[in-house]
Parts: structure tokens; C-alpha cells; sequence
């Protein structure tokens, strides 16, 4: 490309412009550097997130294999351990201090690296501006930068894997005074420190993220496209960016925090402490003040993990039942309602810090409220589902293996929220069972619904079903053999973060259980190498897709097959109806596409549509002009 | 990969996309300050009177709040006459705006090194209280912002000396430096009699 195109490209593509819209064909080709490294193009920045969630996502399921082989031979040899970690499983036994790091990673990659930026960064990004009619994000440049610190605190957490005293061990939630305190144990040496640098920047990126997926849904939508004309995924991910936005800005506070105590020597969450038999000097602090604030941000994080995945399951859903979503509006409600109550329930992570009894009850309350728009979600999915003509496309077999998840997870939720069950369910494998299940599987389900309904618009090709087919059954299948049994496990007292738990009679006598879970697990794992091999391969040699593969409503499939940077190569098309006008009767075909104007609908041979002014005429945005000519034409 | 060539439209909207995502940031600054006197307060609360420390916080912090104040009325000048594209006022309001924000660092500055001398410093293993931590806490973070803003203004400064603004984004980049500007005077105002009145509050609470 020479050096007067490439001007004229950056000179065009300056999003600032005030000058009005024109279009023209113009057909640039950036650079391999700014195409598909520094790219500002939202699809783009979708696919980085998404290749880098796949990786962290290997790393985090690995690690979690190597602990649960040590949690289902306890004292054995097992030499493999010792050819992959070396002096962390001398004799191939795993150490002690190294098997609470895997723990903590595992859950650090997987809820931040893996559900939080491997879901909202993949989807918000690749889907809100194509959803709702946009060129591009509100500022790509920023979208950018936001992949690029999420890239670079990836790489800092990884490498905080090798350095020599090992990797952050306090756990995901990394509670002080252990986290606080390099002398308590190797993990909460270099390994924390880098733990607290990596997330710092994890939470820029986040928020850079979120304050642009919020200022695109808000100012960005395409002419016709009012809020309750968005299709539910757009929804889900406006909501989590705003619960994101809200929430992460504390967690910075809290590690900022963290921060001085462990590098200056403050007292924030410190306060007579004995190491050794020897007082250290901290006082007046109070590790309690820490857990506050972590799960002012902790509790809404499991809605920014689980809603982007509810948000995708309702159009997959929707899409594959060939009928409108069931309760539209109560959706939207009850993500609102679950949004807003996800901030004012944090202290039911905390019933067992000796809190005031008072306190928790209201705590309770609140969650136990969260139950009411959770089930309005669940049975509206499976409303929607009744009587639909239903196809099996992997996507659907996802979505609706998220939902029995979020049930199966939620109603273990219901136990969980009351303090006088918590209390002695609280450091046992149910809770575990609870929130693998709910949070961990569940999302991980809307993540694969995402991939395989989204991977044509993606890369332009399609997936293979028949291994979509069996990922889904080594996944659904071993998830529910690993999870389920954890519940009787906690009900029988097994303490969960224990590196051995063996020496005690009561916990001993599951060492079978456990052992089935660890080849469950390691059965679920094999089965993700079909995805790993399925996505891959087809992103350079699967079949062509066509252009509306799954025959769905929204936007996005109005894109050309491979959309260039600004999606559509002419005017952004105008939207006439909702995105769920599936099987409308008398219309021809069994959807209709949200550019269609009622006046270009075909319908069925001999069919008289009733009231065709029932159609919303398209609500044009603060432009008086605009509004004039559409009466005019109408 | 082909790119189409596109402008974005941003008049038809209310509020320019930029300086929504501007009031979003405000809006995660304000979760991180509201953390922590969130914090400020749950710990000061819980102290007993023997462990509660009684302090003044140096006079020098009035001077700072009048001039951050001040340099919110010389960046609302340069703002006012750079929209009538009277550039050599618009340059006096953004040198001295810029000024003034390096004097009120100067004077947080000086005020740790006070509070330092007069046996408050940031880490104090003989402390119980940690409302003096807290104060070098909240106001270094707030200084950051400071020091972030100042870049913006520096950035408006420059561009406009340079008359390197393309048509129409003078106005644009004055009013995000002017809102952002603000929002940290506001801020400051908060915290400083936050910082300033809350022991006594919490003293008479009990």
C-alpha cells in the first residue's frame, strides 16, 4: 500500500470528524502491524480478546487438572507432575505452597482472564456495534489500548507462574493479612506483588472497555434502533459495562491499599499480627475493611461474568426456536433488577467474619430477592423454547446447557444466601459445587453459544457441527460429573481449600468421589482439544458461510461476509422492528429482519396483513429533518 | 482486510459520544474516592477513644483549595475566549491554569512534608489510627489526577499555540479539559472537608 493511501485511510478513518457522513467504496489495506495487531477496528479487537481468552483459558483449565490430580492421589507419585513443574513436585509430589497457587490462579485466570475479558471483551466488542448499527466503538483508539493493557496484564500474570517463589497463593479473592505479608508464605512474595500489578492494569482495561460499550449503546445506535428495539444481548452487555464501570473502581481502591501495606509497611488491613511467635508492628488496620471492599466489586462480578452469557443465550435461543424471545420486556426488567441488586448483596460473601447477625439478614434479603428475576429469566427461556420449531445447531445445544446450569447452579444460590446455611456450608465443596456450576459453567456455556452462533460473522466460514456436537457432550456431561458430586462432598463437611484432606476419617471417606471427579475432569478437559481443533482449523479452512447462516434477525447478518472496518459498505441500514419477529404468521419466511419497513414484508400467497400501520415507523434520533421526510414518505 | 471509508456522524446526538465517555470516567473516579472514605469512615468508626488520634491538618490546605479554585475560573476564561477564537486570551487563561495546577501540587506536596515534620508521617508503626494514612492516601491519588489533567490542559495549550486544531475541535478538546478540570476541583472540595472535618464528626458520634 503506498504511502498517499494509507494517509488518505487514517485521514478518513479520523473518528473525529464533524464533518457529515458520506460513504464511498474505498477499499484500503492497512498493514499487517495495523490490521491485526494495533487495529482500532472493533471485530478486530473481538478476535484478540477472544484468541487471548482461548490461551488463558487453556492455562487456567490446565492448572486445575494438575490440582485435582493431587487432590485424587494424595501422598502418590506421580512423575508427571514432576516433568511439568519441576521443583514445584519433587518426587512427583505436588508442593503444598505451590498447590494453593495453582488454586489461586485457576481462579484468577478464569474469572478475570477468561469470563470477564474472554466473554465482554469477545462479545461486547465484536456484537454492540454490529447489533446496533454502528461503524465502529464510540472511540476505537481507546478500545484499543483497552485490548493492549489487557494483553499486557495477561502477560504479567503469566509470568508471574515463573518466578522463583512461585505465583500469588493467597487465593482469587487474595485476602490480607496473607496477601499482605510476603514473610507468610513464598506465594505472597514476587508473586503478589506481580498479582497486584497485573490486575491493576486488568481493571484500566476493563473500564476503558466498559466506558465505551456504555457510550455506544447510548449515542451510537443506527437510525430506528430505541432501547426496546435492542436486541437482548446488546442489553446484557450495556448492563454489564455499567455494572463494570461501577464496580472495578473500588476493587482498585482496595488493592491500591493492599499496595502500601505489603511494599510501605501501613496498616490499612493490618493489625496484630504474630509471624514466628514475633509481633509485627502493624496495628489499627482490618482485614474485614479489605473484604468489604473486594466484594463491593467481587459480588457484581459474577454478573459481569454470567450476564454477557445470559444476554447471548436469549438471541441463540430465540434464533434457534424460530420464535420472539418469551417476555422481552421482563427480561430486560429483570437483568435491571439483577443488575441493581447485585451491588447491595456483597456481605453474603462475608456472613463468616463474625458480622454483625442484624446485618446479615438484610444482607440475606437482598439476596435472596436476586431469586425472583433469575427465575423470571429461566422460565422465559424455556417458555421460549415451548412449541418452538427447535433446531439442535451446536449454538442451541449450548444455550440451552446454560440453562440448566444457571439452575441447577441458582438453586444451591438459594441455600447459600441464608447466613444459618453458609455458616457451616461456607469453606466446604458446595460452595465450590454452587458457583462452578452457576458462574463458572453456566457462563462458560454462553461463551460457546457465542463462538459457534457468532464464528461465520467472525471469520466468514463455518464451524463443524458434528465436533461442536461432541465438545458439547464431553462438556456438559463431565461439567455436571465434577460439580454435582461436590455438593455431597460439602454437605458431608469436606473443607474446600485443603491440600490434602485425607488425615481427617470424615473427609477421608470420599476419596473415591474425588477421585471420580479428577477423571471427570480430565475426560471434560480432552473433550475441549474438539473446540480447540474445530475453531482453529476453520478459521483458515472451514466451509464458506453464507451470509445469514443461522436465518436470524439482527443487524450483524446484514454485514457483507468479511465486513471491513465501518461493517457496512453503504448507508448503515434503518431499523423498522424489534429483533425478534420469528415466525410471524402470514409472513413468508419464519423471521424477519429488523431492516425490513412493514411496506417490503412478503407475505404468504392469499394472506391479508390486518393492521399493517401496526408497524413502528422508525423513531429517528434528536433530528427533527429526518423525522419531517419519514412523514413525508409515509 | 478492506477498510470503508466512513466519517462518524456525531451531530445528531445530544452529547458528543467523547464527552459522555468523559462523564463515565468521572463517574469510575468518583467510585474510587467514594471507596475510600467509604473506608475512611468504617475504620475511624470502629476506634476507640484511647486509639484515636487527634491532629490538625496544616493550614496550608486553605491556600490550596483557593487556588485550585482559581485556576477553575482561569480555565473557564480560556474556554470562554477560545470559543470566540480569541486565541492570545484563551493562551492567558491556559498558562495561568496550568500554573495555578502546579502551584496547588506544590502546596500538597509541601503539606505531606508538613504533616511529615510534625510527627504525622505516611507509615507510622506506633499508630492506631489510620485516618492520617488515609489523608496521604486520598489526597496523592487525587494529585495523580491532577497531574493527569494538567497533561490534557497542556495538551489544549500546546495544540492551540500551535494552531494545530483541525476546524471545530477547539471548542470540543476546551470543553472536556474544562469539565474534567472541574469535576477535580469538586472533587477536591469533597475531600479536603471530608478530610478536614470528619474526625471531629466521628469524635462527636460517640
Amino acid at each position: 500500500m503506498s504511502d498517499v493511501t494509507q494517509n488518505q485511510h487514517h485521514t478518513l478513518h479520523d473518528e473525529l470528524h464533524d464533518h457529515a457522513a458520506h460513504h464511498h467504496d474505498h477499499h484500503g489495506h492497512g498493514n499487517f502491524w495495523t490490521t491485526y495487531v494495533f487495529s482500532t477496528d472493533h471485530k478486530v479487537i473481538a478476535k484478540q480478546f477472544l484468541i487471548t481468552g482461548i490461551i488463558m483459558a487453556i492455562i487456567g483449565i490446565g492448572m486445575s487438572t494438575l490440582f485435582r490430580l493431587q487432590l485424587a492421589f494424595p501422598g502418590q507419585s506421580i512423575p508427571l507432575l514432576e516433568t511439568l513443574l519441576g521443583k514445584w513436585a519433587p518426587d512427583g509430589q505436588l508442593d503444598p505452597n505451590f498447590y494453593l497457587a495453582l488454586v489461586t490462579m485457576h481462579g484468577t485466570f478464569m474469572v478475570f482472564f477468561v469470563l470477564t475479558a474472554g466473554l465482554s471483551g469477545t462479545f461486547s466488542n465484536f456484537l454492540i456495534p454490529l447489533q446496533v448499527g454502528a461503524r465502529d466503538m464510540a472511540s476505537g483508539f481507546i478500545n484499543m489500548l483497552s485490548y493492549w493493557f489487557f494483553f499486557t496484564s495477561s502477560v504479567i500474570m503469566v509470568i508471574s507462574l515463573f518466578v522463583e517463589s512461585g505465583p500469588a497463593a493467597a487465593g482469587w479473592t487474595i485476602y490480607p493479612p496473607l496477601s499482605a505479608l510476603p514473610q507468610a508464605i513464598p506465594g505472597s512474595g514476587t508473586g503478589m506483588t506481580l498479582w497486584l500489578i497485573s490486575m491493576t492494569l486488568f481493571i484500566a482495561s476493563s473500564l476503558m472497555g466498559g466506558i465505551n460499550y456504555i457510550t455506544t449503546v447510548m449515542n451510537l445506535r443506527t437510525k430506528g434502533m430505541s432501547f426496546d428495539r435492542l436486541p437482548l444481548t446488546v442489553w446484557a452487555f450495556f448492563l454489564t459495562a455499567i455494572i463494570g464501570v461501577l464496580s472495578f473502581p473500588v476493587l482498585f481502591s482496595a488493592a491500591l491499599l493492599l499496595m502500601f501495606d505489603r511494599l510501605l509497611g501501613t496498616s490499612f488491613y493490618l493489625s496484630d499480627i504474630f509471624i514466628g511467635g514475633e509481633m509485627l508492628h502493624y496495628q489499627g488496620g482490618s482485614p474485614i475493611l479489605y473484604q468489604h471492599l473486594f466484594w463491593f466489586l467481587g459480588h457484581p462480578e459474577v454478573y459481569i461474568v454470567l450476564l454477557p452469557a445470559l444476554g447471548i443465550s436469549s438471541e441463540v435461543i430465540s434464533v434457534n426456536s424460530r420464535k420472539p424471545i418469551f417476555g422481552y420486556k421482563a427480561m430486560i426488567a429483570s437483568m435491571i433488577g439483577i443488575a441493581f441488586l447485585s451491588f447491595i448483596v456483597w456481605a453474603h460473601h462475608m456472613f463468616v467474619t463474625g458480622m454483625n447477625p442484624f446485618l446479615g439478614t438484610v444482607f440475606m434479603l437482598f439476596t435472596l430477592v436476586i431469586a425472583v428475576p433469575s427465575a423470571i429469566k429461566a422460565f422465559n427461556y424455556i417458555t421460549t423454547l415451548w412449541k418452538g420449531n427447535i433446531r439442535f445447531t451446536p449454538a442451541m445445544m449450548f444455550a440451552i446447557g446454560l440453562v440448566s446450569f444457571f439452575i441447577t447452579g441458582g438453586i444451591t444460590g438459594i441455600l447459600l444466601g441464608n447466613a444459618a446455611i453458609d455458616i457451616p456450608l461456607h469453606d466446604t465443596y458446595f460452595v465450590t459445587a454452587h458457583f462452578h456450576l452457576v458462574m463458572g459453567s453456566a457462563s462458560a456455556f454462553g461463551l460457546f453459544a457465542g463462538v459457534y452462533h457468532w464464528f461465520p460473522k467472525m471469520f466468514g466460514r463455518m464451524m463443524n457441527p458434528r465436533l461442536g456436537y461432541i465438545h458439547f457432550w464431553f462438556t456438559f456431561l463431565s461439567l455436571y460429573l465434577v460439580f454435582f458430586p461436590m455438593h455431597f462432598m460439602g454437605l458431608g463437611g469436606v473443607a474446600r481449600h485443603y491440600y490434602q484432606y485425607t488425615a481427617f476419617d470424615f473427609m477421608g471417606v470420599y476419596g473415591d468421589l474425588s477421585k471420580f471427579i479428577t477423571y471427570s475432569a480430565i475426560f471434560g478437559f480432552v473433550g475441549q482439544l474438539f473446540f480447540l481443533a474445530n475453531f482453529f482449523w476453520n478459521i483458515f479452512f472451514g466451509k464458506e458461510a453464507p451470509q445469514n447462516p443461522w436465518k436470524a434477525n439482527t443487524l450483524e447478518w446484514t454485514t457483507p461476509l468479511r465486513p471491513g472496518h465501518g461493517n457496512w459498505p453503504g448507508e448503515i441500514p434503518t431499523v423498522y422492528r424489534w429483533p425478534y419477529d420469528y415466525s410471524k404468521p402470514g409472513v413468508k419466511d419464519d423471521f424477519l429482519p429488523q431492516h425490513i419497513p412493514a411496506e417490503e414484508v412478503e407475505y404468504e400467497e392469499g394472506f391479508q396483513p390486518e393492521m399493517p400501520e401496526i408497524e413502528k415507523a422508525p423513531r429517528p434520533q434528536e433530528n427533527p429533518a429526518a423525522e419531517e421526510t419519514e412523514d413525508k414518505e409515509g | 482486510m478492506s477498510a470503508y471509508s466512513y466519517e462518524m456522524d456525531y451531530r445528531n446526538y445530544i452529547i458528543h459520544p467523547l464527552k459522555f465517555a468523559l462523564w463515565l470516567f468521572i463517574l469510575t473516579v468518583v467510585m474510587i474516592f467514594g471507596g475510600f472514605t467509604s473506608a475512611y469512615i468504617v475504620q475511624a468508626d470502629a476506634l476507640q477513644e484511647s486509639q484515636r488520634l487527634i491532629y490538625d491538618l496544616p493550614p496550608l490546605l486553605w491556600r490550596n483549595l483557593a487556588v485550585i479554585l482559581v485556576s477553575s475560573v482561569t480555565l473557564q476564561f480560556a474556554i470562554y475566549f477560545g470559543k470566540r477564537n480569541n486565541r492570545d486570551f484563551s493562551l492567558l487563561g491556559l498558562f495561568m491554569t496550568f500554573g495555578l495546577g502546579l502551584l496547588f501540587l506544590y502546596g500538597q506536596w509541601d503539606a505531606f512534608g508538613q504533616l511529615t515534620e510534625s510527627g504525622l508521617p505516611f507509615v507510622d508503626p506506633d499508630r492506631t489510627d489510620n485516618s492520617i494514612a488515609f489523608f496521604y492516601v486520598i489526597t496523592g491519588l487525587h494529585g495523580m489526577h491532577i497531574v493527569a489533567a494538567l497533561l490534557v490542559v497542556l495538551f489544549v495549550l500546546i495544540k492551540t499555540l500551535t494552531n494545530s486544531f483541525k476546524p471545530g475541535k477547539l471548542a470540543l478538546n476546551l470543553e472536556l479539559a474544562g469539565t474534567f478540570w472541574h469535576f477535580l476541583g469538586l472533587l477536591w472540595i469533597y475531600l479536603f472537608l471530608f478530610l478536614k472535618f470528619m474526625p471531629d464528626a466521628l469524635k462527636e458520634s460517640i
